[in-house]
């Protein structure tokens, strides 16, 4: 079993405008996270060194690790951390054609330089992965929760995700034309009917334990697709419900990715018909599209598992039901197909 | 507990292409370091690489893809190594396709090989070029989904040098807990202009062919290859030829530095510790070790420290692989466990090249001279990597 004991999130919206109406407005095709002050979690001399993904994911995630002296693992999710530095490193090659280059910039492109400062800082020897297959990056720190959870000797570990929007990925992603063309407000976004999304980043974290005691909410499961076709897509989602004893009834909040791309979003309006009981809810108008925003979904879903407020400007169809169980369901780019289920827990 | 063992193997490297030649190169003491033919970059003529001896061109006639439109040298060395494992273990479309088969690939290169291009299509106003979809992390892994039909779990890691070891590891408890059957895992590394200046502006990398656990080392050879695994649980493998059992892993953080080992080897010797708990093995049990063994000044000495605190006894013959093919950096833990197999296969000790002189401060010899015939049951083979991500394998004779 996966108890979700502890959290924390930084994001494009602050934590009152992920449960109310007062949203931040974007009307750019760059939703940035809302930074906290730095210095007050990470020591000014390594603080200059870092990245904006690390210092994102460490400002996030060492908090919790400094709460939870007993986490055994750290196990991290990301398609883009590193990047900033990545392209800062390619810069000095080709300006200066191969000469004398300063090492910094490479050290810090890694992307597992998140999960290595986080051991690092909290002088954390355990477990310690990174885990990078874009679209399936965050299910895919689940399922290895998952397996470290039944490892002897650990019931505490710390999963997360980190994206940054760096000037280089942005840049190659207008290239691919994944963004739209038009400026819009995020409060259009999901119903914009034209195509393209827009960018975001941030980080969520979750302590995770394989005791109920203190837990916020349970992840029941998790299941990644490659290149569903839509009669794969329907089986496979009943599947994963049927193998976890849950009805279609029973799910009171389904999840949805809609990003506001009229190529993609065929894909929830699909999965929201086998579904016609369920509160129906989106999320990215508030923080943007990303590879691992399962990450900001699974964080809102457990504050609403939790009693918090669902706030008006998520809803897509009211189904008046008390939340108690969840199904998330994001896919990126045709490609990742992901759901993961979530129930409250009683403690 | 579900054992898990390995029906497959594919690889490419300096060394050539296929096991066969690879294990022929292991057994004569033929190293793959070189001058470059293929590598476009100011350090081709300065320094030495394990690099692959084909052209792009050349690679592209290997395997014939029908799915794939566009491949760069990371992707060509990913799949030709990927479709022999798949051959080896005679594995149909349909296992493919099963949502119990999964594929876990590591590469910290990805579509960097195409450095240029990758500069010109993050940086400037031209058009895009074909390789723009290559650059994101896992982008050689979608590529391997596509081309051979993979549809359930998919996942790469990054842990640096030690990323395929980890993949390793993840694939032995997904299959031991039952999450899936039947796992294909590795990793895949092309030379690169931005791994090359980035590990030559740490200034550890030598312009002679790497000497592994030397006093004289000074620093490694940058190298590139893949290689792959199939791991099947023991019930789907019966009837199959096997090649031995992933027995343990152990991965562990040193915490002590982004680009650097600690004095006391702390994250080492517990990824060791860690390995052989979960093998159920004494240290006395193991009859090899492939070292991580870089060449560099710091991890040989802190990995010989390590060695020197698990093998209180007496440390068993030890070599790193790194001396043949250099370090192949998130490839070397899928290519240095298949060379550990393939010792274990043929009983067969593979010996380091370009040894003279021993560490002074620890005093150890790797095995070198002629390569010979001995009993080998249970390897451990080690993975180190920035950020501190240190994991550790032990495999094993089955049955």
């Amino acid at each position: 079993m996966m108890y979700i004991i502890d959290a924390s999130c930084i994001s494009p919206q602050k934590e009152e405008g992920i449960f109310s109406d007062n949203i931040r407005e974007y009307n750019s095709d760059k939703y940035h996270s809302i930074e906290p002050s730095y210095s007050d979690f990470i020591p000014n001399s390594i603080l200059r060194r870092m990245g904006k993904g690390v210092k994102l994911g460490v400002a996030n995630g060492l908090p919790l690790l400094k709460k939870h002296s007993d986490i055994k693992a750290i196990i991290i999710a990301t398609s883009s951390n590193g990047l900033t530095d990545s392209s800062k490193f390619l810069d000095q090659l080709i300006k200066y054609d191969e000469g004398t280059l300063t090492p910094t910039n490479f050290v810090q492109s890694m992307p597992n330089s998140l999960a290595g400062q986080l051991a690092l800082l909290s002088d954390n020897p355990c477990y310690n992965t990174t885990h990078v297959h874009t679209g399936s990056a965050f299910e895919n720190t689940l399922v290895d929760g998952l397996l470290q959870l039944k490892q002897n000797n650990i019931d505490k570990i710390l999963i997360g995700d980190v994206e940054e929007i760096a000037d280089y990925n942005y840049r190659l992603d207008i290239k691919r034309n994944k963004f739209k063309s038009e400026p819009i407000s995020n409060k259009d976004l999901i119903k914009s009917g034209t195509k393209g999304t827009v960018s975001g980043e941030g980080s969520s974290m979750f302590v995770l334990s394989n005791k109920v005691e203190g837990a916020i909410a349970k992840i029941v499961d998790v299941r990644s697709l490659f290149k569903a076709p839509k009669s794969v897509l329907k089986e496979q989602c009943l599947d994963f419900l049927s193998v976890n004893n849950v009805n279609i009834n029973e799910i009171d909040l389904l999840v949805l990715g809609y990003n506001g791309n009229q190529e993609e979003d065929h894909h929830y309006d699909f999965i929201a018909d086998l579904f016609p009981s369920a509160t129906t809810i989106s999320y990215k108008h508030l923080v943007g599209e990303y590879s691992t925003s399962t990450a900001f979904a699974m964080y809102l879903s457990i504050g609403l598992l939790s009693g918090k407020n669902l706030a008006n400007n998520l809803i897509l169809k009211d189904a008046k039901r008390s939340v108690k169980k969840v199904l998330i369901y994001n896919q990126y780019q045709h490609l990742h197909h992901n759901f993961i289920l979530l129930e409250q827990s009683i403690d | 507990m579900r054992r898990v063992l390995v029906t497959g193997m594919g690889i490419i490297s300096s060394l050539g292409n296929g096991c066969k030649k690879n294990l022929d190169a292991l057994k004569l003491g033929n190293t793959g370091i070189k001058k470059a033919k293929h590598f476009k970059s100011k350090y081709a003529d300065e320094l030495l690489f394990g690099e692959v001896p084909f052209s792009n061109e050349d690679l592209s006639t290997l395997l014939s893809s029908n799915k794939i439109q566009v491949r760069n040298r990371t992707d060509h060395l990913a799949q030709i190594a990927l479709n022999e494992a798949l051959i080896d273990a005679e594995i149909t479309a349909s296992q493919l396709s099963d949502h119990k088969t999964g594929l876990i690939s590591a590469s910290s290169t990805e579509g960097m090989c195409n450095t240029d291009e990758m500069y010109s299509d993050a940086k400037s106003d031209q058009p895009r070029s074909e390789f723009i979809d290559s650059y994101e992390y896992g982008s050689h892994c979608i590529k391997l989904a596509e081309e051979f039909g993979f549809r359930g779990y998919i996942d790469s890691l990054n842990t640096a040098c030690s990323s395929s070891a980890n993949g390793i590891l993840l694939a032995l408890r997904l299959i031991q807990s039952r999450r899936l059957d039947r796992v294909i895992v590795g990793g895949v590394e092309s030379l690169s202009k931005h791994s090359v200046n980035g590990f030559n502006a740490l200034q550890i990398v030598s312009d002679k062919a790497c000497r592994p656990f030397d006093e004289n080392r000074d620093g490694l050879n940058l190298g590139e290859g893949a290689a792959y695994l199939v791991l099947e649980a023991e019930e789907l493998s019966l009837n199959k030829h096997i090649y031995a059992e992933i027995k343990g892993a152990g991965n562990a953080n040193d915490a002590f530095h982004p680009s650097a080992t600690s004095d006391n080897a702390r994250g080492p010797v517990l990824a060791m510790q860690l390995a052989l708990q979960s093998a159920d093995l004494d240290a006395r049990d193991i009859d090899f070790i492939n070292a991580h063994g870089t060449a560099t000044l710091n991890n040989d000495l802190t990995e010989s420290r390590a060695l020197k605190s698990i093998f209180t006894d007496a440390i068993p013959p030890f070599i790193s692989t790194k001396s043949y093919t250099g370090h192949t950096l998130a490839a070397a833990g899928a290519i240095e466990a298949l060379f550990s197999i393939l010792s274990i296969k043929e009983q067969h000790l593979f010996s380091e090249l370009n040894f003279s002189e021993a560490i002074l401060e620890t005093n150890l010899h790797p095995f070198s001279g002629e390569s010979r015939s001995a009993k080998i049951d249970n390897v451990l083979s080690n993975s180190f990597g920035f950020g501190g991500n240190c994991t550790s394998l032990i495999l094993s004779n089955y049955p």
